[in-house]
């Protein structure tokens, strides 16, 4: 009788997906652009610390252009002994040592292997180590004999561009 | 001749490779941002054995101790008194920074003045703050031509380490020159020599460190913030800083403002390497 009468069977209408893998390819674009994975997980616990006013190093890890040292007590439980050790974590070794732990004497060799490893566009940018930033992720405890360790073995190989890094709590 | 029909690729299946890979980068990624302090580890210069040695004044000592605790050997600046602040807490740091920065600022000595030794009245010469001074084009060119005679002078009797010193000296100047016409009046600048020294021990805690760290850099920025107003820019020095991170590339003279007033309120850190 009405004009608008029903077809007798209706199911669900099926949603278009073929614009599915443009949405998906949009995100994988997103995250593909904006991530910078970490060469190596650190062997050493690294509680961080607070700080305002600190410098983004985003810019720095897109160029390749920083160097990470972990500085704090073996995740390994059995390493840490009653004298409360500190040793540092280093990616990338030449002859790395068994359990990842290292000591400073060991900063000048690695950084200048890290230094002849990077991408060549990097080093035709900075032909010279002094300007790859060393980044000193310590942690809150540590003693800062330690990090001045790591600075007389960077200077010894003219690598004087050092980062001390924070977490950032700035209100702005 | 009939054309064939190009068989069509099925394409069902290009969602589930975009999906693994979206979900590796997804695992990988850390959004958490590296933020950090970068400063310079001094290298070791020849310098000539007739240089000055620094003032009192022209230091802002910082001290820690393995205890943890904080104590600011510079004169008890907060108060202008005499003697060592102990137990300082940390967040009053930046605060005597910015005092000991300041104090001289509305009073200062033209260079050629005080190279001649004839402070004015109004200032008192054993101050423990640093002198600032005024520093005009047309002297900052007979520095300059001074220079360049000591450079002749050192190159005759074959003293390379004072040619180098004095060669640096002679770019100093003139950077100073340009940094005048962009700042448009003469150059107001605390002493070269003025620094914070930090002076840590072997056992501090690296937390109490970077504390201090923190410190200087939120003195540096509110003096650099506050200079902004006085000289009517309309974004603050942390503003400029941001927008020259994000911008690619960056606008010139947002760029030259930074570099004035880093020149205007210089981050000089001396950080003492304790007895390991």
């Amino acid at each position: 009788m009405s004009k608008f009468k029903k077809d007798g069977r209706s199911g669900a209408p099926g949603v278009n997906t073929s614009s599915l893998p443009d949405i998906v390819f949009m995100l994988l674009f997103f995250f593909m652009v904006a991530t910078t994975s970490k060469e190596n997980d650190p062997t050493v616990e690294v509680r961080k610390t607070k700080g305002v006013k600190t410098t983004d190093l985003t810019p720095y890890k897109q160029r390749s252009e920083v160097d990470f040292i972990y500085l704090g007590r073996p995740m390994n439980k059995e390493r840490r002994g009653a004298d409360d050790e500190y040793f540092l974590s280093l990616d990338n070794v030449v002859m790395p040592s068994k359990d990842g732990l290292y000591n400073a004497n060991h900063v000048g060799a690695w950084k200048k292997d890290k230094f002849d490893q990077k991408p060549s566009r990097t080093r035709e940018a900075n032909p010279k180590v002094a300007s790859i930033l060393t980044c000193i992720k310590a942690d809150k405890d540590a003693p800062t004999g330690e990090i001045f360790k790591i600075r007389d073995a960077l200077k010894n190989v003219e690598a004087y561009a050092v980062a001390y890094a924070v977490s950032d709590n700035s209100t702005n | 001749m009939a054309q064939r029909d190009v068989p069509e690729v099925n394409a069902g299946s290009m969602a589930d490779i975009a999906f693994l890979l979206l979900i590796f980068f997804l695992v990988t990624t850390t959004m958490d941002k590296d933020t950090a302090y970068i400063r310079q580890i001094p290298k070791e210069i020849e310098l000539p054995d007739d240089l000055p040695e620094v003032a009192p004044r022209n230091m802002f000592r910082i001290k820690a101790n393995k205890n943890n605790s904080i104590s600011i050997a510079s004169r008890k600046v907060a108060e202008r008194g005499g003697g060592i602040l102990k137990d300082v807490e940390p967040e009053k740091i930046s605060d005597s920074i910015i005092v000991w920065y300041e104090a001289n600022r509305s009073t200062p000595i033209d260079a050629e003045a005080l190279e001649k030794g004839n402070l004015p009245t109004n200032i008192n010469a054993q101050t423990v703050f640093p002198f600032y001074v005024t520093w005009s084009k047309k002297y900052l060119t007979a520095k300059w031509d001074q220079a360049e005679e000591k450079i002749e002078e050192a190159e005759k009797v074959g003293d390379l380490i004072a040619a180098k010193y004095y060669k640096a000296k002679q770019n100093e100047y003139e950077k100073r020159q340009k940094y005048v016409d962009f700042y448009g009046k003469p150059l107001l600048l605390i002493e070269a020599q003025a620094h914070v020294k930090i002076e840590v021990q072997a056992k501090t805690a690296y937390w109490i460190f970077a504390k201090i760290h923190s410190e200087i850099e939120e003195a540096l920025h509110q003096l650099r913030n506050k200079e902004c107003k006085a000289l009517g820019y309309s974004e603050s020095y942390d503003e400029l800083k941001r927008k020259v991170l994000l911008e690619n590339p960056p606008k010139e003279s947002d760029v030259q403002k930074i570099a004035l007033l880093e020149y205007l309120f210089p981050s000089n850190i001396v950080e003492v390497k304790p007895n390991l």
